[in-house]
């Protein structure tokens, strides 16, 4: 009944590790030697860092994703992006360009942002390891014309005993501080104090010296141009510290989960190598976690296998495919707690009464969900998407954009018993309709609500909220031995009726080479399938926070105002060129998770476009 | 001037009144709003007093009346010699012009104009015990029931004519309604800008003052569901700040919400046509058959009426005589003769020169001051009264003579002192001295042989001298009277505007009618609070079972008021919702345990622990919306108060769930000092289901009822003690009775007695200069 959790809390997970990848890559790249994290307390909220920024730069270059920010096509995008989000790139944020860095001959260097009480409350900040004499001179050089073309007041500060270059515009500030171990760029004062002291001999705690740190950066291979660490809940917390009553809202959100054990997970980090086998980013994650699961954070009890087989009538036109072995029992549990906290007021049974309630209350439905649907369930679950279905411009425009579709699947052991303690459940009610379909020799019973967050337990994000708890289920049923439930009823049809592709072509696309891993789970993309809608959504300025997690980064990106950027504009997407222009730049991505005894590693890899 | 050592009209005993202001506060959000009120409505006939058909016999007329009290004139008058406090009753019979106007004009006599006449006429059956006396009574009655029939019927054909007549509204051209917003929403800012200073300063968030410039600046259709919620606005709004352009504003608004009224009827000239006929059809049969479902019904059409500016005349006169009360606080008179008796004893030193005479000695002033209820049918009405005797012993030294003399002077005094909707006032005091000068003493030897002309012209002025005093001791006590009555208003109303009036007005919930009256006994204050169409009451409030200083009754329909005033239209947290409960006095075991765990030093234990930070989260993030109209309506039967609420929707944790309904029941029971309510049932089913017919609710139904029924036990106390009427409106009373009465609850309190001062042990020295005439001339 309460399924699917997992997806999302995955998709929470992945989506903090490609908004770090992402800012990674628009920052670019890395490779470690003396890891400048030394000069970040251990506070730091996130850090990126790069050992040769040359190579990273070179390496960068000889990817698709270079390919696309050169296109020329692309150039008018890029110039308007680059105006409108001078806070796109952190160095850029605080008075470096790329080019000035590499002409500076800049080679160890250090993005990353740590807690401050001054204005907002994150600081930013850029740590240069100084590699000759001459080079922070010129980086202060850099640094001063950067800001007078911006008529910025240049003067120079004392914090502490250290003469510090102050550059005042009227929308923010930004620091250029010089030490023996390394350059600091930083837009909040008590930050660069901070960041100051942790640069004197007797500092301890230091970034790199906790043990977060050194797990996460273990798994990253030592070719690794791109290092990142992340600590995910005091960063997402801290980016909505603005005490709007929605970021309030998201705060008590991030309570929530702590309490439900999710602060178990104390950081995540790991590193990425470009131009690797497959020509593009190959990215090795690793996920730390402090303790046991407990609570809520049972959800992610991922159990290994090595089989991974899809269904058979799985079409080839799924944007993406995730496929997981959960611990359906602990699952049950722990989504127990959660329901309890979030729905019972903290009184632990609520959702076993309930359950209980639904099974034999004399004027309830009698449905046997844990004996007949949940514990059957499993333990292999499937979630495709594709962008088939229609949405209605947000817009006056009139162009029809598509709109992401879920479908989420898990086999039944006995789908008779399935499908009736379903019947039982839904019967009688008025927010339901049901159809009764044909699917070859199977006659299917589809449960369908207008409303996605009725038919479960769902809710909906209002607009920058964080995602549902549940996802928005519109349809389901349960057919070919399995329990299927979908984002769009439309979605759910066409799967039952459409022809059986060949059973053998859809696993092997999605998952060759792969078949013998043990893993616990599994992710594959065709990125070029998903990227034109997202990319349309963009050009007609209509794109909205999707649960996409690249759509989120986008969202943010280009729409969602940054809320300490007095200088925001939204991006004109009328820039971009026509996607056939460009589409020659994506390519595929797999991944798979596995793991470890005090966490879990991922490994993403994406294919160089002329490998689709 | 006289310095009396300890007034007789102490100011503490303001304290008392501010007591029974804090209960009459807290009692009002006990029930929700109380209101208004007709106590009169109480001799409405009903189902159980009028013959179904009225038999049309002669009816005694007003002269038959006049007769039968002449004829036995002296009878009664002896009667009334034993029976001094019903004296100003019975005049008050005889004096009630309206009536005897009414009864010899026409057969109809509007039932409020007949006040208690016929229990006061039944009140002196025995005392008279004379058959022509017995005959009258009998006469009486059926005469009073056919004019109130004949009453009822000639409203109906009143309000039948309406419908023949043209709409009273004019055109609809919002744009001059809101030019005229506009210009009343300056003036208003103009003239509230003074009241900042004096301690207003909310007026604008009280006053919705940005709705108020939107609206005025806006364009189109004026929104109608805004302007009615800016009705209740400013009708408080003219509570609090009664000044000429607020009052402007309310026209313009009132105007203005008519218009938008009308507009919503495709065709209002019809639909008004029908609605007239229809109510008029409504009171035509309940002058045959009263019943209080027909009373009730009548309120919808009125309220609709209005609604659209119609039956501007005859609309308070029909909701005067339909409607009852559903609230009723009282208060015994000795509660006011325990403020205000007194014995009154004071010393008092002369020394002066009057008339060239320089006069010294000592007097006192022995007297009592009284308190005494008057019977008023529109206002409470209470008369301070002081009986004294001033005795003084002086002598008077001057042109060679000096006299000793003893002074006797008797006062008695009356101030009327008048209590209604708008505060107290008081009227001017008046006073009657009689007075008798005795000389001890007149020595003129000075004069030698003409001593004997000296004493002769003493004794020739003592008239004079005597008229003087009497005259200077009225004046005296008069203006002691209205100097101690003034302040005792001047206080009194502080209060009442502080605890009553402006927090009630505030919350938009001042009451929709509100009347004071007296009795011999009690001070009254009605209410009849309510939606529009509410008609209050089915029944008049019982008499309480107990004897206590103060009564709260409050009838069931004042808990649907209150439930339609907080929740109508409303979307409310759980943490809302609390609080409204906690206004109510019901404050559950476990809120007061997280206020004791909030003390210091309070110790911790499982069941006293604060409510976590995701507690207090998921309360604030839980919201229950009610419908506009009729959100919850209670019954009460045997003491088991059942609400039935009727959710539009609610929403938990970002989730929005469609409409159920809700029954909850809570046992009422008077305990030991207090008022003690247990939740004995909880249950919810969706809009459509109906419990216990057989039907099953779906999974989903199940489940979210499951949800909403935790929500509403977080929301609804399990257990409550309400031991005080309180609501930190002002001082609280501790609830000494409770008892079920029907449809009402009645609860009684004690009212301590205000706390004596004690006297200074010795007089003050101060030198009194006293307006005597004692002395020469």
């Amino acid at each position: 009944m309460f399924p699917q959790r997992k997806s999302w809390l995955k998709g929470r997970v992945l989506f903090l590790a490609v908004l770090a990848a992402v800012q990674g890559a628009l920052c670019p790249d890395v490779s470690h030697a003396q890891s400048l994290t030394k000069l970040l307390p251990a506070n730091a909220y996130w850090s990126a860092e790069t050992s040769n920024l040359s190579d990273f730069d070179s390496a960068w270059k000889k990817t698709a994703g270079y390919a696309l920010y050169s296109e020329p096509a692309m150039k008018p995008f890029w110039d308007d992006l680059q105006i409108k989000r001078p806070g796109v790139l952190p160095h850029v944020w605080l008075g470096l360009t790329w080019q000035a860095l590499l002409d500076a001959g800049a080679k160890e260097v250090l993005w990353s942002t740590m807690p401050s009480q001054d204005g907002g409350k994150v600081a930013t900040i850029l740590i240069l390891k100084p590699s000759s004499g001459e080079f922070a001179n010129q980086c202060q050089t850099a640094f001063e014309k950067y800001w007078k073309e911006r008529s910025a007041a240049i003067r120079s500060v004392k914090v502490g005993n250290a003469n510090v270059v102050e550059a005042s515009s009227p929308t923010r500030k930004s620091y250029f501080s010089v030490a023996p171990a390394g350059i600091v760029l930083c837009d909040k004062l008590d930050a660069l104090a901070e960041l100051i002291k942790q640069q004197t001999p007797q500092a301890k705690n230091s970034l790199a010296d906790s043990a977060e740190f050194q797990t996460t950066q273990k798994s990253a291979p030592a070719t690794a141009q791109l290092r990142w660490h992340l600590n995910p809940f005091d960063y997402w917390e801290a980016i909505h510290q603005d005490g709007s009553p929605q970021s309030l809202k998201i705060l008590k959100r991030i309570d929530f989960y702590k309490q439900q054990g999710f602060g178990v997970i104390k950081a995540m980090g790991g590193g990425m190598t470009f131009g690797s086998s497959t020509g593009e980013a190959d990215h090795s994650i690793r996920i730390v976690r402090a303790g046991p699961l407990l609570k809520g954070s049972g959800l992610l009890s991922l159990v290994t296998a090595n089989k991974f087989s899809l269904p058979d009538w799985l079409p080839q036109s799924v944007s993406s495919i995730t496929t997981y072995h959960w611990d359906v029992p602990s699952a049950i549990t722990a989504y127990g707690h959660v329901y309890d906290d979030s729905y019972g007021d903290g009184n632990q049974g609520v959702f076993d009464e309930t359950l209980t309630d639904i099974e034999e209350a004399t004027d309830g439905p009698q449905a046997k969900l844990r004996g007949d649907v949940l514990q059957r369930l499993g333990p292999l679950f499937v979630v495709a998407r594709d962008w088939g279905g229609e949405a209605r411009p947000m817009t006056g425009s009139s162009t029809k954009l598509k709109k992401r579709r879920t479908v989420w699947i898990a086999p039944t052991s006995d789908p008779a018993k399935s499908a009736q303690a379903f019947e039982k459940f839904y019967t009688g009610d008025p927010e339901f309709t049901h159809e009764v379909l044909t699917a070859g020799a199977e006659k299917v019973t589809l449960w369908l609500s207008a409303d996605p967050n009725v038919l479960m337990l769902g809710e909906k994000g209002a607009e920058g909220e964080e995602r549902p708890l549940t996802p928005e289920i519109a349809a389901l049923c349960v057919a070919r031995g399995f329990v299927l439930a979908a984002s769009d009823k439309e979605y759910l049809v066409s799967l039952l009726k459409g022809g059986v592709p060949a059973a053998e072509k859809s696993t092997q696309l999605f998952f060759s080479g792969e078949s013998k891993i043990v893993s616990c789970g599994r992710y594959w993309r065709n990125t070029m399938l998903d990227a034109e809608p997202v990319f349309l959504r963009i050009k007609s300025s209509q794109l909205d926070s999707d649960d996409s997690l690249e759509q989120q980064v986008l969202y943010r990106l280009l729409v969602a105002k940054r809320k300490d950027d007095a200088s925001w504009k939204p991006v004109d997407g009328g820039k971009l060129p026509d996607f056939a222009a460009i589409s020659q730049y994506f390519g595929k991505a797999r991944g798979s998770i596995y793991p470890e005894a005090d966490g879990w590693s991922l490994r993403l890899i994406s294919e160089y476009p002329s490998a689709r | 001037m006289i310095n009396f050592n300890g007034d007789f009209l102490t100011l503490r005993r303001m304290c008392s009144w501010s007591l029974l202001l804090g209960s009459l506060a807290a009692a009002w959000l006990l029930n929700g709003s109380l209101l208004h009120a007709q106590n009169e409505q109480n001799n409405l006939p009903n189902e159980n007093t009028l013959p179904d058909t009225v038999v049309a016999e002669a009816a005694p007329t007003a002269a038959e009346l006049l007769r039968v009290t002449r004829a036995d004139w002296q009878r009664l008058d002896s009667w009334l010699q034993l029976k001094p406090t019903y004296y100003a009753a019975w005049m008050m019979l005889l004096k009630q012009r309206v009536l005897l106007e009414q009864w010899n004009r026409t057969t109809g006599v509007d039932p409020v104009a007949l006040q208690d006449l016929e229990q006061s006429f039944e009140k002196y059956a025995t005392n008279f015990n004379d058959s022509r006396y017995d005959a009258f009574l009998a006469s009486f009655k059926r005469w009073k029931t056919m004019a109130i029939r004949e009453n009822y019927l000639q409203l109906a054909a009143n309000v039948r004519r309406q419908a023949y007549n043209e709409p009273a509204t004019s055109e609809n051209r919002p744009e001059i309604y809101r030019q005229r917003i506009r210009s009343a929403v300056l003036e208003v800012q103009n003239r509230l800008t003074a009241f900042t200073s004096q301690g207003a300063k909310d007026w604008r968030r009280f006053l919705l003052w940005d709705t108020l410039q939107e609206l005025s600046r806006g364009d189109g259709p004026l929104p109608l569901e805004t302007l009615q919620h800016l009705q209740v606005v400013l009708r408080n709004g003219v509570v609090v700040w009664d000044i000429q352009a607020m009052r402007d504003l309310q026209k313009a608004i009132n105007e203005a919400a008519i218009q938008a009224a009308i507009a919503t009827d495709e065709d209002f000239p019809e639909s008004r046509k029908v609605k007239l006929n229809e109510l008029a059809s409504l009171i035509a049969s309940y002058a045959d058959n009263p019943s209080n479902e027909l009373r009730i019904s009548i309120g919808p059409p009125v309220a609709w009426l209005k609604e659209r500016g119609e039956l501007k005349e005859l609309a308070p006169t029909i909701l005067k005589q339909f409607s009852n009360p559903n609230f009723r606080y009282e208060t015994s008179a000795r509660v006011i003769e325990r403020d205000v008796n007194q014995n009154v004893s004071e010393t008092f030193d002369v020394n002066d020169i009057y008339n060239g005479a320089r006069v010294s000695g000592r007097g006192q002033l022995v007297g009592k001051v009284k308190a005494r209820l008057i019977p008023s049918s529109n206002q409470a009405i209470w008369e301070m009264r002081m009986d004294g005797q001033t005795l003084s012993n002086t002598q008077a030294y001057g042109s060679g003579v000096s006299v000793n003399s003893s002074g006797n002077t008797t006062v008695s005094a009356f101030k009327n002192v008048i209590m209604d909707a708008s505060g107290m006032r008081s009227q001017p005091a008046t006073a009657t001295a009689n007075s008798s000068i005795t000389y001890n003493g007149i020595n003129a030897s000075s004069y030698g042989s003409y001593a004997g002309y000296a004493q002769s012209r003493v004794y020739a002025n003592r008239g004079s001298s005597e008229y003087q005093a009497e005259r200077s001791t009225e004046n005296f006590i008069t203006q002691r009277l209205n100097l101690e009555g003034s302040q005792y208003v001047r206080k009194y109303n502080q209060k009442y505007q502080d605890n009553f009036v402006y927090p009630r007005a505030r919350q938009l919930a001042w009451p929709q009618q509100f009347q004071m009256h007296s009795s011999n006994d009690l001070i009254v204050m009605d209410m009849l609070d309510g939606p529009p169409e509410s008609m209050g009451a089915r029944n008049p409030a019982p008499p309480a079972p107990f004897d206590a200083d103060a009564y709260v009754k409050s009838h069931v329909s004042s808990f649907d008021a209150y439930g339609w005033r907080r929740l109508a239209g409303k979307t409310l947290t759980v943490t809302e919702l609390r609080q409204i409960m906690k206004d109510l006095g019901m404050e559950d075991a476990a809120d007061r345990a997280e206020a004791v765990v909030a003390e210091p030093g309070a110790e911790s234990s499982p069941e006293n622990v604060e409510p976590s930070e995701s507690v207090l989260a998921q309360r604030a993030a839980r919201t229950l919306s009610f419908p506009l109209r009729r959100p919850i309506e209670f019954t009460l039967e045997n003491g088991l108060l059942t609400a039935q609420a009727h959710l539009a929707g609610f929403s938990a944790d970002g989730k929005d769930y469609s409409a159920m309904e809700v029954k909850f029941t809570y046992r009422l029971s008077g305990g030991e000092n207090g008022m003690e309510i247990i939740r004995e049932t909880l249950e919810a089913w969706p809009e459509c289901f109906v419990p216990g017919a057989g039907g099953r609710l779906s999974g989903p139904q199940l489940v979210v009822r499951k949800l909403l029924v935790n929500v509403l036990k977080d929301a609804l106390p399990e257990q409550a003690k309400i031991t005080h009427l309180s609501g930190g409106l002002g001082d609280d009373l501790p609830i000494k009775y409770y008892a079920n009465l029907g449809e009402w609850i009645c609860i009684g309190m004690n009212v301590p007695p205000a706390e004596k001062e004690t006297k200074p042990a010795t007089k003050s020295p101060a030198v009194v200069r006293r307006p005597t005439s004692e002395g020469n001339e």
